[in-house]
């Protein structure tokens, strides 16, 4: 993972930073599915991330496909549950995420296996400042870089 | 250079500065880096006020968000871990394969 370090808004203090990692679907699921290849790590990496201090968020778009994945393969239940104990904040995608998301698609400048969901997340990252990524899934990795 | 009627949609680089509470530099490296969408007429740069407006109120809801996470509970998936078991999914390989687990498990 990479570090990324946006500014606290209005704290006043240029000194002052926050340490923030974005969730994406893959490490929700993994972190939920204790039967998952990546569970462990993912809980290894969670842990990391909480000790040193990051605050994490999700997006509606990774909270929905979480949940869709989680429904499917660990049952309708289990995904109440899941989504009644996930207490990660929330950020709502917006109208100008989902065209860039889907120009960076329609224009072929996006790598050739990107999804929709990864682009659009591309372009909140870029809007946020945000670097640090807390996924599994190879092919988003591989699209950070 | 431009009639009255086009002028007023469009704002020069020290009027988008004072709306969006940034430098005149930094709204000319938003421009250059294409994050606002602009363009040059007589070797000056000017931006359409609709588009101006849609990127300082995405900049407040993204400092508003970060303001947001810097309150927000700092281990928020604590209850949310192994809360169910697959069997053995991979949801590194993508959703595909993660899905591909149910047939796998299927009977038959």
């Amino acid at each position: 993972m990479t570090e990324v370090r946006p500014p606290i808004p209005d704290s006043g203090n240029e000194d002052d930073v926050l340490d923030v990692s974005f969730v994406d679907a893959s490490a929700l699921v993994a972190l939920a599915d204790r039967d998952d290849a990546s569970h462990a790590a993912a809980v290894g990496a969670y842990q990391d991330l909480v000790t040193s201090g990051f605050r994490l968020f999700t997006t509606d778009l990774a909270l929905t496909s979480a949940h869709e994945l989680i429904s499917a393969v660990l049952g309708q239940d289990a995904a109440r549950f899941w989504l009644a104990q996930c207490n990660i904040l929330v950020y709502r995608i917006a109208l100008a995420d989902l065209e860039e998301g889907r120009r960076a698609i329609e224009e072929g400048w996006s790598a050739p296996d990107a999804t929709l969901a990864d682009t659009i997340h591309l372009a909140v990252l870029d809007r946020l400042g945000v670097t640090d990524v807390f996924a599994v899934d190879r092919a988003f990795l591989a699209m950070l870089g | 250079m431009v009639g009255n009627e086009l002028a007023d949609d469009l704002m020069t680089v020290a009027e988008t500065a004072r709306l969006l509470r940034r430098s005149t530099e930094q709204v000319r490296r938003y421009l250059r880096e294409g994050e606002l969408p602009g363009r040059r007429l007589g070797g000056q740069w000017f931006i359409d006020r609709e588009d101006a407006e849609t990127f300082a109120r995405q900049r407040r809801d993204g400092t508003e968000f970060l303001r947001r996470l810097a309150s927000s509970d700092p281990d928020p998936l604590r209850e949310a871990i192994a809360i169910g078991g697959s069997g053995g999914a991979d949801i590194a390989g993508g959703r595909a394969r993660y899905l591909r687990s149910l047939a796998e498990d299927a009977p038959g």
